[in-house]
């Protein structure tokens, strides 16, 4: 019985945390995309010198073989610092040719993502909150499939798109990127529309896409906590040093009430997390139900936690300049992605035998 | 990350069930055993066996075992699987009895730890008073040395179940001239003497579990002090650091249990109310708290088997399970709806009418009072936990 990481994974989480605290300045990623590419490109390196995107693949396949609650430490470190990067979903990628993929497929794309060279992206949405496995309508067959919100999809290499037959690998010169007219949420995490053939790919083998799609929750939920996080402590730190009526703000009640029960949200959160991440790698039965639930709650006590965040702050919470609106919007998008709360909260009910339809 | 148990735990783990299947679970099921008797056997023959008063050397009735957490959370489980008692209930083996551990002379320990882990004396908590509730240290109870005797002049309030202690522990200012908190001092007293009036508080849940205690020129010996004169206030902490010591998230965990069996047995629309599509979402969202809640709590036992501190943690505790508590009750009260316009009927203090739900309604917002208040809570966490400055009065 032991519930904390292991200290591979508490050194890894530091070697991280010290990573993205000396390359993600959170007030310069406020100043425009050129700057988020800026640290975007110093990041990439970084993360490939790591090793973060073989962290899911087994050993024997080339990988470190460390589980995906290696993996959401590190989502939790980037969204602690709405960093740049898609690595991630690279690394769940690899995880993907790894076991799912062809010889051909394997040979082609399994070197270049484990060592960070290729970057690869997911193709889900078809419609409003339809993100899930079993709301993917396109298929193999069809002249041609039109994936929506697809995240980072400008410059990647390998394009992974949920079929109602299966993963669909694609090579990105396959698919034609469409910029969006307006500008993104989270100006982090840009995504596009995409229009492929499906023809053009293929498919991955191994019924994978309902361990995708909770793998994705699991690190989604981490992110997503890890921002709301953040925004908390910014909170905690500003209402020791800012002074009205001749005092720091955080010695009045009123602020602090507001802050502990900020603590009481977010705090305990991030231990779903971890335990949604334990139950896809150790307990799979218990992982379709613990990863949406992780979702669900994380995502919302983000949003929640953030939005308390910018109240605490005060006027200067509201500006763009301060960069506590980029945490807010990594929540936000968080929350936005992958289904919504309400629609996650439906599958754990209908996942939890007491309220089987009788 | 490892939630299962060691073999060595394991082991443990099977010799504390047979112990119970023996014990406990084959007993109760054979005959109607006569409780009273057979449960203070049943708690000595554990303590002999090392489960129970663990904390407590055996020279004081105790089963005096090194401490570790992990063996605690297995004796734990196993007695809650069987239904079996653990430590008998109260303030006394809760509060008063660690703090003698701690604070207490060698005669005081011989004389009053024993007979306390029995249930033989039964003790009152005397600290809060009509003017003295979160800001304890403005006391006004007060005793004096009249030969070799403290004479006590006292009212407290909200004490727990005064009605069937045999004692009390209580907070009263013994140095007049001293500051507020440096005035108090810590004594014991035997409650069957005259000058003790005990009136039971009518609660707005119906029951009356608290009461006032009036006392009166009573009389307790010089040496029934814990601790120094004017000390007081710190034996207290000790005691109030005890009472924060369990581990949150398994009485909600039991509570959402029985929110879903309420919601399937009680119909809403037409149809088992856990059908309906709000109060589903609902539970799952309050599900998310109780969990987040219950792996704090595994990461708090990790922490404590390490010798660890488990940071801003514990301070959650008891503000996370009073805001599951508020939270259940307003999703039962949506359930049960104009059921609730009927008090629950004494007998069946279990939970199978749906009224029965009141106690629970009630119960939570006794919670968010009792024990420290969520206002006092939130005070402690931005403050030991958040760092945050005090608030300038």
């Amino acid at each position: 019985m032991h519930f904390d990481l292991s200290d591979e994974q508490k050194q890894l989480e530091d070697g991280v945390e010290r990573l993205l605290s000396s390359v993600v300045d959170l007030t310069a990623m406020t100043k425009g995309a050129a700057q988020i590419d800026l640290i975007a490109g110093r990041l990439e390196p970084r993360l490939a010198e790591l090793g973060a995107a073989s962290v899911l693949v087994d050993e024997a396949q080339g990988g470190l073989g460390m589980g995906l609650l290696t993996l959401a430490v590190l989502a939790g470190c980037f969204g602690r610092h709405a960093a740049p990067t898609g690595v991630l979903d690279t690394a769940l990628a690899a995880w993907l040719v790894a076991e799912g993929g062809d010889e051909a497929l394997r040979a082609r794309w399994l070197e270049p993502l484990l060592a960070g060279e290729a970057r690869a992206v997911f193709a889900l949405s078809e419609g409003p909150d339809a993100w899930a496995p079993w709301a993917w309508r396109a298929r193999l067959s069809d002249a041609n499939a039109r994936k929506r919100m697809v995240e980072r999809a400008d410059g990647a290499q390998l394009v992974i798109a949920g079929l109602a037959d299966g993963l669909l690998a694609l090579d990105a010169a396959d698919v034609r990127v469409e910029a969006p007219a307006q500008a993104p949420l989270d100006v982090t995490r840009p995504s596009y529309d995409i229009v492929f053939s499906p023809a053009a790919g293929s498919l991955l083998g191994g019924a994978l896409a309902g361990r995708l799609y909770d793998a994705l929750l699991v690190l989604n939920a981490a992110d997503t906590g890890a921002a709301g996080r953040r925004t908390y402590e910014m909170a905690v730190e500003y209402a020791k040093v800012r002074e009205q009526f001749g005092r720091p703000i955080g010695s009045f009640q009123g602020l602090k009430h507001q802050l502990a029960n900020m603590a009481l949200d977010i705090e305990p959160a991030k231990f779903l997390c971890w335990y949604a991440a334990h139950a896809w790698d150790q307990i799979p039965q218990s992982a379709p139900r613990a990863a949406a639930l992780a979702k669900a709650h994380a995502a919302d006590v983000a949003v929640n936690t953030a939005r308390a965040a910018v109240e605490a702050h005060g006027g200067i919470g509201y500006t763009w300049d301060y960069p506590l609106h980029l945490l807010l919007k990594r929540a936000m998008h968080g929350r936005a992605v992958l289904g919504s709360s309400v629609n996650l909260r439906r599958r754990v009910a209908e996942l939890t035998p007491a309220m089987a339809a009788s | 990350m490892d939630l299962e148990y060691s073999a060595e735990h394991v082991a443990f783990q099977r010799e504390v069930e047979q112990f119970l299947e023996v014990a406990w679970v084959e007993p109760v099921k054979e005959k109607a055993v006569d409780l009273p008797g057979f449960v203070r056997d049943f708690r000595l023959a554990a303590t002999e066996r090392g489960y129970l008063n663990r904390g407590f050397p055996r020279a004081y009735g105790g089963s005096e075992q090194p401490p570790d957490a992990l063996r605690a959370q297995v004796i734990r489980e196993c007695f809650e699987r069987a239904r079996a008692p653990m430590e008998v209930l109260g303030n006394g083996v809760s509060i008063l009895a660690p703090t003698l551990l701690e604070a207490g002379a060698d005669w005081q320990k011989n004389m009053f730890i024993p007979s306390t882990l029995t249930g033989e004396y039964r003790w009152a908590q005397g600290y809060s008073e009509p003017g003295a509730g979160s800001d304890l240290g403005a006391l006004r109870s007060h005793a004096e040395l009249v030969g070799g005797e403290w004479v006590i002049n006292a009212h407290k309030i909200w004490t727990s179940f005064a009605y069937d202690c045999t004692h009390m522990f209580i907070l009263v200012r013994t140095e007049p001239d001293a500051p507020k908190h440096a005035g108090i001092s810590y004594l014991l007293l035997d409650l069957g003497q005259p000058g003790v009036t005990i009136r039971r508080i009518h609660q707005i849940s119906g029951q009356s579990e608290f009461c006032e205690v009036f006392l009166e020129n009573v009389r307790t010996p010089a040496n029934w002090i814990v601790g120094e004169r004017g000390k007081g206030w710190q034996v207290s902490r000790t005691t109030l650091k005890h009472e924060r010591n369990s581990i949150g998230g398994v009485r909600t965990g039991r509570l959402l249990e029985s929110l879903v069996r309420l919601a399937a047995s009680t119909e809403l629309n037409g149809r088992p109310a856990i059908q309906d599509p709000i109060i589903r979402d609902r539970i799952i969202a309050v599900e998310g708290h109780v969990q987040a809640q219950m792996y704090s709590g595994y990461f708090q036992l990790t922490c404590e088997i390490a010798g660890q501190s488990a940071g801003i943690h514990p301070l959650l505790n008891k503000l996370g399970a009073t805001a599951i508590g508020r939270e259940v009750a307003a999703i039962a009260a949506d359930i049960i709806g104009d059921r609730a316009l009927r008090m629950p009927s004494e007998e069946g203090s279990g939970r199978r009418n749906p009224e029965q739900w009141l106690n629970q309604i009630f119960g939570s917002l006794g919670l968010s009072i009792a024990g420290g208040a969520s206002n006092i809570q939130r005070n402690l966490i931005a403050e030991r936990g958040l760092g945050l400055p005090r608030e300038q009065v």
